[in-house]
């Protein structure tokens, strides 16, 4: 399909996200993404976990040490209720998980960059 | 911004995990209510860059028990609080001047109404809004959690009573950042400068008792001055 003109393109923000587990559980970016729409759905409902419409972008975990980075896109406007539905994610697949935001970014290049290398 | 957490072994991170999470999130101090736990809190303040107070949590099973711990335990920590959950807990606490905190009064059995707002307000004892069941349920006790929470809400707003705002962490990893808090307050309908209220509340109480326990302290408007023995001018 022919790509939206640049005005009616969806805004996003992006939010950096530190993960921390307890050294030597796995976490998979599939499973961490799960957890992430399952949370928004408990939290914010269906309306507002489509509103925000979290997906995960970038993800990287070390499971020797029990720490990672993702990088989670929210619509602009919504960074609040994502952020509370991220603090949400208590453990993923039956490991406790830690979470912190470590920053926002209009884009996805400034949020890596500045927040996740 | 500080926030209340409970080390190994009544939780199960040991101390100095959980103060190095907390002031990686950003928190500036952190209450620790112990229960078995005993941390060495001058290795804690050297080892890191946070407030660490010592705190003590009295966990009961009834008002009789807890009143013993309470005159026990008082002259020893800076921050004094009874675990509630039965109306009998809840009304000791809120009734007693000497504790500082009533923590989860609508966990398990317990319920708060308008009399124990009024009595907490008087007495200054502040009444915790524990958002753990909110960020680590689902479900049915999710749903009971967040209904307690909206009441306790307006019954402390009506009373205008004195409150803290926790995670209830049971670990290291179930402590979330102060904006991370509020924002899921908000989502819950909380008002965002409620929920910081509630944070810095915690400081408050801690810098408030470490006066009245400092040796310049005599009672509330009374202090020893820096004078000298013949009665003189300063």
């Amino acid at each position: 399909m022919k790509h939206l003109p640049k005005h009616l393109r969806p805004r996003w923000r992006y939010l950096a996200v530190a993960l921390e587990t307890e050294p030597g559980a796995s976490l998979a970016r599939s499973d961490f993404q799960r957890a992430v729409w399952y949370a928004a759905g408990n939290l914010l409902g269906d309306a507002g976990s489509a509103d925000a419409d979290l997906r995960v972008l970038r993800f990287s975990f070390d499971a020797a040490a029990g720490e990672g980075t993702a990088a989670v896109r929210a619509r602009h406007g919504e960074v609040r209720p994502a952020r509370a539905a991220l603090a949400c994610v208590s453990e993923v697949d039956g490991d406790p998980i830690g979470l912190s935001v470590r920053g926002v970014s209009g884009t996805l290049r400034g949020c890596t960059e500045k927040y996740l290398d | 911004m500080y926030e209340a957490v409970h080390v190994a072994p009544d939780g199960d991170s040991p101390a100095t995990d959980v103060v190095e999470r907390a002031a990686r999130l950003g928190f500036e101090g952190v209450v620790v209510l112990a229960r078995d736990a005993t941390p060495e809190y001058d290795a804690l303040h050297d080892a890191s860059s946070i407030d660490v107070v010592d705190g003590v949590e009295v966990v009961a099973p009834d008002p009789e028990r807890a009143s013993g711990a309470v005159g026990g335990l008082r002259p020893n920590h800076t921050v004094l609080a009874v675990r509630g959950g039965t109306d009998r807990l809840n009304r000791f606490a809120v009734e007693n001047d000497r504790v500082d905190v009533l923590t989860r009064p609508m966990a398990d059995e317990g319920d708060v109404n308008h009399v124990l707002a009024n009595r907490a307000a008087e007495n200054g004892v502040r009444i915790e809004f524990d958002f753990g069941p909110v960020l680590r349920s689902t479900g049915g006790p999710r749903v009971q959690a967040l209904r307690d929470l909206r009441k306790l809400r307006e019954l402390v707003a009506d009373a205008d009573a004195p409150f803290v705002v926790s995670a209830g962490a049971p670990s290291r990893l179930g402590l979330r950042a102060p904006r991370e808090l509020v924002a899921v307050g908000e989502a819950i309908g909380f008002d965002p400068d409620t929920v910081r209220t509630g944070l810095r509340e915690w400081e408050t109480l801690a810098a408030r008792n470490r006066h009245y326990r400092s040796e310049s302290f005599v009672e509330p408007g009374v202090e020893r001055g820096p004078y000298d023995g013949d009665g003189g001018s300063p």
